[in-house]
């Protein structure tokens, strides 16, 4: 009962946090200049002259890259959720198994190589994230013993051969012309965000939070002994598999249209667990709700404190980090 | 068998060490006598300052030049392309000017690209008489002086800086005469465009947008090209943002700013045309969409909105886009082909120039 307050609390939150980083940026647009554009793109109304670049900044900027926020929050939150759950780790998120810094590689390589065709930008960061999965699982599963603590340490050398990679691409990127995009790309941002990556993305995200949300019950399965979750009847491998998969695709997705944005999948399962507790029937759906509100709070701030635009893992980190160590203080004074 | 791989192992080290030896062995013969000579006569020596106020001292005119992108062009503007040893990388923003006025350029490009730091043993290698490092590269300067070499740091983030870097560096290599004629040049055209546009109330000046490699990046208020807009009297208006390198700005900003001119430069892969931004719906409401003011900023060639040599016709070629009517008379065309000409040996035309890019 208590729980489904916090439920909902949290859902009003998350829409309060979406209507605030609708109202504000640095394109001051007045509220009932809002509602009249919210208005006539209900009725189907043309936009009045004087409007039109309001309209713009607003239906044609600021609100599919807050969705935008809203969907790669959630799936940040939940893919560290689901990481954290399968490998009993709380330290783990998708930068541990190398898929972020995988991506980022990905998305150098091809600034260097391309220029800057957004699209293959994007194919290469999500073809190299399943690349580094891919390692990661080869290697880490070779040995049946021990098959989550190696999986980590083949996350670990996967990680750094990857971010190697990209401190060469570094090395050799003009300082003039790709040094500054490869770069911002290593830290995230919304702003390319428009309306066809919202549309293209959101299956995506949609279909796979709702496969991972379908299947939750498996992860406290799974997050048992392995010899438990056998005599239960599950096959721990194969949904263990089918996990990692659906997380991997969904971070490399979100990391193709707007960067790595640190800290998010890392921080938000604490959040979760310590409001709802370590049972991810409750985890999955909070991870995704905290993860939206944290990301929407952060891409508002960094769209709309300078003139510049911040980069988003700056924010995530200078605000997540204490946070984290506020709630591990907390978390232990609760405990004892 | 335990006992064999033991001495495997430490038969490994024992020839480690000694290959270690014998590699030293071969450097410390490479190493070239250091420049010991005490010079009789103090009036022989040559004494510059270089960007960050440092005293260079050369007991000769510099024969034998390493140089590192972007600052190869000030040592062709001053007549020096035979000194060179080595220039740095080969794909950068100059390449395209500098493999036609070097004539062996593809011989002295190092052998692979450095953007970041320098490798010491390898200068000292060479036996440069003068290393000319952009300010990007100062991280190794403490290194290089220790190591005995003479360094020319070149820090041009303002016009008089870019003066000052072609006048000290004409002494270092000799080329007085090239070094007070540019200088000369420069003040000419500066006062020409101050004459006209200092006046000029704030009101009634343009606001300027100049992006970088993508139409979301922009220019920061210590660089170079924000400079250049306000000495050509229009306002920049990333000049808000503190910094000295390149920095993301969201669309909603762009709209807010509104710029009546959009400068899209020329170098990197950059992939967004004017046409592409006058004809997206997303900036049909900027005064510089619906005046159709978006230009690409010259050169094909060579750019001329970062510090560098032909930096004064990009002042210049902006002066006259803001202020048509008050620049009538000025032809930048010729006026780059007669700079070219002066400096660089060859008309712009010639070289393969163009101010629009088509």
């Amino acid at each position: 009962m208590k729980k489904q307050k916090i439920f909902i609390i949290s859902f009003l939150i998350l829409i309060l946090c979406m209507i605030i980083s609708f109202s504000v940026g640095r394109y001051k647009i007045p509220i009932n200049t809002i509602f009249y554009i919210i208005k006539a793109k209900i009725t189907g109304q043309p936009i009045a002259e004087e409007f039109s670049a309001a309209y713009t900044a607003f239906w044609i900027i600021r609100v599919p890259r807050t969705i935008m926020a809203v969907m790669v929050g959630a799936v940040l939150g939940v893919a560290g959720t689901v990481f954290q759950g399968i490998f009993r780790n709380p330290l783990v998120s998708p930068d541990i198994l190398g898929i972020s810094q995988a991506a980022s590689f990905g998305a150098g390589a091809a600034i260097i190589c391309f220029g800057y065709s957004l699209v293959l930008i994007q194919s290469a960061a999500f073809i190299f994230s399943l690349l580094a999965i891919l390692f990661a699982l080869s290697i880490g599963l070779r040995n049946k013993k021990n098959s989550i603590t190696s999986l980590v340490i083949a996350g670990i050398v996967v990680s750094s051969l990857f971010s190697a990679g990209t401190s060469i691409l570094k090395y050799l990127a003009d300082p003039y012309s790709e040094l500054p995009a490869i770069e911002f790309w290593a830290m995230g941002a919304f702003n390319k965000i428009a309306w066809d990556d919202v549309m293209h993305s959101a299956p995506i995200f949609i279909i796979c939070i709702l496969i991972i949300y379908a299947l939750r019950w498996y992860i406290d399965i799974i997050s048992l002994e392995e010899e438990e979750a056998i005599s239960l009847g599950v096959n721990v491998k194969i949904m263990r598999i089918i996990f990692i998969l659906l997380s991997t695709f969904i971070t490399a997705t979100s990391i193709a249209y707007c960067g790595i944005i640190s800290w998010i999948s890392l921080i938000i399962p604490h959040v979760g667990r310590f409001l709802v507790g370590p049972e991810h029937k409750k985890l999955i759906p909070f991870s995704i709700l905290i993860g939206a509100i944290f990301t929407v709070l952060m891409d508002t701030m960094a769209r709309t404190i300078t003139a510049g635009e911040i980069p988003l893992s700056i924010i995530t980190s200078c605000i997540g980090a204490p946070f984290l160590g506020y709630l591990l203080i907390k978390y232990n004074k609760a405990i004892k | 068998m335990k006992c064999k791989r033991k001495y495997k192992i430490l038969s490994f080290f024992i020839s480690l060490i000694f290959m270690l030896g014998t590699l030293s062995a071969c450097t410390t013969s490479h190493k070239t006598n250091t420049k010991e000579t005490v010079s009789p006569d103090k009036s022989d020596l040559i004494i510059c300052t270089d960007g960050l106020g440092r005293k260079i001292t050369l007991d000769k005119p510099a024969e034998k030049i390493i140089v590192y992108s972007p600052c190869v062009n000030f040592l062709c503007a001053l007549d020096s392309e035979d000194k060179f040893l080595e220039i740095g990388n080969k794909n950068t923003i100059e390449t395209k000017l500098i493999s036609q006025l070097v004539p062996n350029a593809d011989d002295l490009y190092a052998e692979i690209d450095i953007n970041n730091s320098v490798n010491v043993e390898h200068l000292i290698s060479l036996n440069p008489d003068l290393i000319i490092l952009p300010g990007m590269l100062q991280g190794d300067l403490d290194i290089l002086e220790k190591a005995n070499l003479n360094v020319f740091v070149v820090v041009g983030e303002n016009i008089e800086q870019i003066k000052d870097t072609m006048d000290n560096l004409s002494i270092a290599l000799g080329k007085e005469d090239i070094g007070a004629d540019f200088t000369q040049y420069y003040d000419e055209i500066l006062k020409l465009i101050n004459v006209r546009v200092s006046d000029i109330p704030y009101e009634d000046k343009p606001k300027i947008y100049f992006t970088g490699t993508n139409f979301l990046t922009t220019c920061t208020k210590n660089m170079f090209q924000n400079y250049l807009i306000e000495y050509s009297g229009g306002i920049n208006l990333s000049s808000e943002i503190d910094g000295s390198s390149w920095t993301q700005v969201s669309p909603e900003q762009i709209l807010a700013w509104n710029p009546d001119i959009i400068f899209i430069p020329s170098y990197g892969k950059t992939e967004i045309t004017p046409e592409e931004i006058i004809n997206d719906p997303k900036w049909k409401d900027l005064n510089a969409v619906k005046n159709k003011r978006v230009y690409f900023f010259p050169s094909n060639l060579i750019p001329w909105d970062y510090p560098s040599v032909q930096t004064i016709l990009g002042m210049l070629w902006t002066a006259k886009i803001i202020y048509p009517d008050k620049f009538q008379d000025i032809d930048v065309e010729q006026q780059s082909n007669e700079f070219f000409e002066k400096y660089f040996n060859d008309s712009f035309s010639n070289l393969g120039g163009a101010i629009s890019r088509n």
